[in-house]
């Protein structure tokens, strides 16, 4: 990788986790807002070319503008970058109209559909959708449809899964290494609390973290403190941070994602693995806001973001995987490398995980998504 | 007719006054009475709220007072003492000095906390100088990542910002009761405590009120070099806003933290103006 | 370097200054010189802007070290001491007053910090405000002065220390005409009451001889003369002084042979000494209308040009025949005849009350 590319994945304040929690953030927070505004009133002006709003993380967007099809369609999107995806639910409330396309996450997404936040998508528009992997259609199924409708359709996948520094530390097999004596202050976690309450929940013995009884949530948050308090360096608040915290080897291994081992530049050797208590598996779709005035504009959006050439934009540009089956054949080498697409079904059984949203409401013995949030501010706390 | 008229010219700044200060005060005043049925806000008159704010985040707000507490203090006092340079000792260097002062605040908040990592890393450059030099045999950890970093970084940030008030009521004091003061026999210390910081008072308090306010609200700073057990108030007001979308809770915690500050800020105020009032 | 001036008189110096020199970089401010100033004196440093005046009080007082030379204060070596080792007081021009202190607090200020017992401390602050007319001002912050009042507390602040020297800068010049006259009184009143060493500036040739027991005169970082009021006006060595002291009409001329001859005169008139350009000074108060039964040594005729009104004394300019115009005060008596003004008439003096230089 050449020096300028590494700056340009550096400069990315594309995460999953909750928050870039910067001034900067916060003001591009309020100039999506405003965005929002004059976009939605520039889109009804515009006679020849058709704005788009598109509402995600940075990067994500690359997929939908892949190819010429932005040229062809006469398409322009105005971007509203995120630095937490819970600003996606936020902005949908505030007004879902005004959002053509967003990539909510992916625990979201049925949330979201019942809060009447999302349109079901009309899949003959999106004729892509049949080029899906089957097996990733399998895994998200259950979280990006309702009812036989669609709310989100997959253009990428990964995991909340354990990085290394090859050279400072032996590739971990369980989320217990990072207790390892010889790591000690030298580990770090990421702000990601679903990730988290997964990893550790499966340590301590859950089959499904999402669905954890109080008792366990209770038994996860003291792991958790645990591992803070005698463990980590700190608890980094992006990706970009983690990226900082490899590079300077502040830390030597991690909780991260896939494409931060190329993030992370050629200066140090970061590897992933996946522990055998697997990771937190996402597939990362596309949605649009309910009653968007530009419904067949964003389904055809979505469309080339399926294509063979949004996704091989979008997978090379970001280092992430591709969803595609004709796409897969022709990734560059560093991609297949990283992301093995003749064993997908390997992936989604033994590595990862995917997972439910989390309940609403406690029935009592199972706590809410609140609960959890409560936890996890336990932990920090803690 | 001149009334009239006044009003007129006023009127902007009230209305902006109302818009960006009275009005999502009230408002978040009034929701933090309210409660969070399923994600939505609902009305309802409780104090439900500021009790669990008494109850789970106390800690946090003490250790937010005491960080802030020392934050503001060691800010102030540098300040002044580059703001006393400046006035009194640095003669045709002290415009230069205060320039340089002024131009850090133009790098922005970011890069000061970029840079202090450099800094304060385990192979940064003060461990690496400090093992090199052979004071330390292996890097010091709690350097970054701890509240040392936190009180470094956000004092870095704040002191041009504290040096303003503090230079401009330096600057409105004059020579000639100094020199009286030295006249009738007071020593270099005693002119400083019976004469210079009496009359600056007002920038005093306006240099801590400033660093105080600034670092109990932050949670930028602790997310970014405070490690794994520096959360601030501001992180649990942020987290019960943007993750929990729990606007009554946040609302009822920043209002708790401010009232806390204010009194702070109060007893601070008398404080000083007993301990300098002329006896 | 030259030659440092000795203005030392004898008596009982209190203040003794010897080779005494203030340089700013290649800029003299003022000239090495020996002064002493005796005990009990009013010592008026007079002189206009930049004459070095200020800068001489403020090595007395220590706020300036000197470039060269050595002060001594009641037989003690002060040159290296800054005002807070030395007991005198100074009153500033803009009187520094402390904002945040009321007047008692300005007054006791330095008291306290000599650490007086609370009783004394309080009867000699109570004392001096009521000398200085400040009674029940006692709690007023220094805002809610007036400017003469404003004095009297810089002028009780520094009385109240008991100095040595009392040194006092320009301190009535922001002052109005009556209010200046009234503190002028009542600074003698003081000095006299009180006792003690005065040193003021001033660029007031009225307030210094209305003040001083001895006048410096300076200019340009020297002392040019000194003496009491009327050697000064009376004997002014120079026609600096002569002109910055009191008015004085001077008149160019030329002896030669022990005869003057002055263009302007129509008179010749003897005086000893050697051959040189002369100037005559000579006062306005001493020119007369000219009695026909009285002689005068010199005697001249001119035409009454203008005519002011003083109160007590009238003082004209008379135009000599040739152009030359002469000023001269007359003092009012009920008898006496006023002249008009374009009325021509002869105007006298005697030489024993003018005054012959020798050129500069």
């Amino acid at each position: 990788m050449t020096t300028k590319e590494k700056k340009s994945t550096a400069g990315l304040i594309r995460t999953r986790s909750y928050v870039m929690p910067t001034r900067r953030g916060f003001m591009a927070g309020a100039a999506t807002t405003l965005g929002l505004g004059l976009a939605g009133g520039g889109a009804a002006r515009a006679q020849t070319t058709k704005n788009l709003n598109y509402l995600g993380w940075e990067g994500y967007d690359s997929f939908l503008e892949g190819g010429t099809f932005t040229e062809e369609m006469a398409l322009k999107l105005g971007k509203s970058y995120i630095s937490n995806s819970d600003e996606i639910i936020a902005k949908l409330r505030i007004d879902s109209s005004q959002v053509d396309l967003c990539t909510p996450y992916f625990i979201h997404d049925d949330f979201l559909a019942s809060q009447d936040l999302l349109e079901p998508l009309d899949l003959a528009k999106i004729p892509n959708f049949e080029k899906v992997d089957p097996i990733i259609r399998q895994y998200c199924e259950a979280n990006m449809s309702e009812a036989g409708l669609w709310y989100s359709v997959p253009m990428t996948y990964g995991s909340i899964c354990m990085m290394y520094n090859a050279k400072k530390a032996q590739k971990p097999t369980s989320w217990t290494d990072m207790l390892k004596e010889e790591y000690k202050g030298k580990i770090a976690i990421t702000n990601d609390y679903p990730g988290n309450f997964f990893a550790w929940g499966r340590v301590a013995g859950v089959e499904n973290p999402n669905r954890m009884t109080y008792k366990e949530l209770d038994t996860v948050v003291d792991l958790l403190i645990t591992l803070k308090k005698n463990h980590l360096r700190t608890i980094a608040s992006s990706y970009g941070e983690l990226i900082n915290l490899l590079a300077t080897e502040e830390v030597v291994m991690c909780q991260g994602w896939e494409p931060v081992s190329v993030w992370v530049g050629d200066d140090v050797d970061i590897r992933p693995a996946y522990p055998k208590e697997k990771s937190m598996g996402f597939i990362e779709g596309y949605s649009i806001g309910k009653g968007s005035s530009n419904i067949d504009a964003a389904h055809a959006a979505i469309n080339n973001g399926l294509s063979l050439e949004g996704q091989l934009a979008g997978a090379e540009a970001n280092t992430m995987p591709v969803v595609n089956i004709d796409a897969m054949p022709q990734v560059s080498d560093g991609n297949r490398a990283l992301y093995d697409y003749d064993n997908i079904e390997n992936y989604f059984t033994e590595r990862a995980t995917t997972v439910p949203m989390y309940p609403l409401e406690s029935d009592g013995v199972h706590a809410s998504w609140d609960d959890y949030q409560e936890a996890w501010e336990r932990v920090l706390k803690g | 007719m001149q009334d009239q008229k006044t009003k007129i010219l006023l009127a902007p700044a009230a209305l902006v006054f109302t818009g960006l200060f009275v009005v999502p005060l009230s408002y978040f005043f009034v929701i933090s009475f309210w409660r969070i049925r399923l994600y939505k806000l609902v009305q309802d008159f409780s104090f439900s709220n500021y009790v669990s704010v008494f109850q789970e985040y106390m800690h946090a707000a003490v250790f937010t007072f005491f960080i802030s507490l020392t934050i503001a203090i060691v800010t102030t006092f540098l300040a002044f003492a580059i703001a006393y340079l400046v006035r009194f000792k640095a003669g045709r260097f002290g415009p230069f000095i205060l320039y340089i002062a002024m131009v850090t605040m133009f790098g922005g908040y970011l890069v000061k906390i970029y840079a202090w990592k450099t800094i304060l890393g385990t192979n940064g450059i003060l461990n690496s100088a400090m093992l090199w030099v052979g004071m330390i045999d292996e890097p010091l950890s709690w350097l970054l990542y701890s509240p040392v970093a936190v009180v470094l970084t956000l004092l870095h940030f704040l002191l041009p910002l504290a040096l303003l008030p503090l230079v401009g009521a330096l600057n409105s004091i004059t020579d000639d009761p100094i020199l009286v003061a030295r006249d009738l026999g007071a020593t270099g210390y005693r002119t400083l405590v019976d004469i210079i910081l009496p009359q600056c008072q007002p920038g005093i308090v306006s240099a801590f009120a400033l660093s105080f306010f600034i670092s109990a609200g932050d949670y930028v700073t602790p997310r970014l070099v405070g490690g794994p057990d520096t959360f601030m108030v501001g992180n649990f007001i942020e987290s019960q806003f943007v993750n929990r979308l729990n606007a009554p809770l946040g609302a009822a915690l920043a209002f708790s933290t401010l009232t806390i500050c204010l009194i702070a800020l109060a007893l601070f105020r008398i404080l000083l103006s007993r301990s300098l009032a002329p006896k | 370097m030259r030659e440092a001036k000795t203005s030392a008189t004898t008596g009982k110096a209190i203040v003794r200054m010897r080779g005494l020199s203030k340089s700013f970089g290649d800029n003299v401010a003022f000239h090495p010189h020996d002064l002493d100033i005796q005990e009990g004196e009013f010592l008026a440093l007079l002189g206009p802007s930049g004459c070095g005046k200020t800068t001489l009080l403020k090595m007395i007082g220590g706020f300036l070290a000197p470039t060269t030379g050595t002060i001594e204060i009641s037989g003690e070596d002060v040159t290296r001491y800054g005002p807070e080792k030395r007991r005198t007081n100074l009153v500033f021009q803009g009187y520094g007053l402390f904002p945040h202190m009321t007047v008692r607090q300005n007054v006791a200020y330095g008291l306290k910090l000599a650490q007086t017992p609370k009783k004394q401390m309080d009867e000699k602050t109570d004392r001096m405000l009521s000398l200085v007319h400040l009674d029940g001002y006692e709690n007023r912050m220094p805002q809610a002065l007036s400017g003469g009042q404003a004095q009297r507390v810089a002028l009780a602040r520094a009385l109240v220390m008991e100095p040595t020297v009392l040194l006092m800068d320009e301190c009535l010049s922001a002052l109005d005409l009556q209010l200046r006259k009234e503190m002028q009184d009542e600074l003698r009143t003081i000095h006299a009451a009180l006792g003690g060493t005065y040193v003021f500036v001033t660029h007031d040739q009225n307030e210094a001889m209305s003040l001083a027991t001895r006048i410096a005169v300076m200019k340009d970082g020297n002392i040019v003369q000194q003496g009491s009021a009327k050697d000064i006006y009376e004997n002014p060595a120079s026609r600096f002084v002569a002109g910055f002291v009191g008015e004085a009409n001077m008149i160019k001329g030329r002896r030669a042979g022990g005869q003057i001859h002055a263009p302007d005169l129509q008179c010749a008139v003897t005086s000893d000494g050697v051959d040189c350009d002369i100037t005559i000074v000579i006062r306005p108060d001493v020119i007369e209308f000219a009695n026909p039964e009285l002689q005068y040594d010199f005697a001249m005729l001119g035409t009454v040009q203008s005519k002011t009104y003083f109160g007590s004394h009238l003082s004209y300019d008379v135009d000599l025949d040739h152009g030359r115009t002469i000023k001269l005060t007359q003092t009012l008596s009920p008898a006496d005849s006023t002249p008009e003004v374009g009325q021509q008439l002869r105007i006298g003096w005697n030489a024993d009350r003018c005054k012959i230089l020798e050129a500069e």
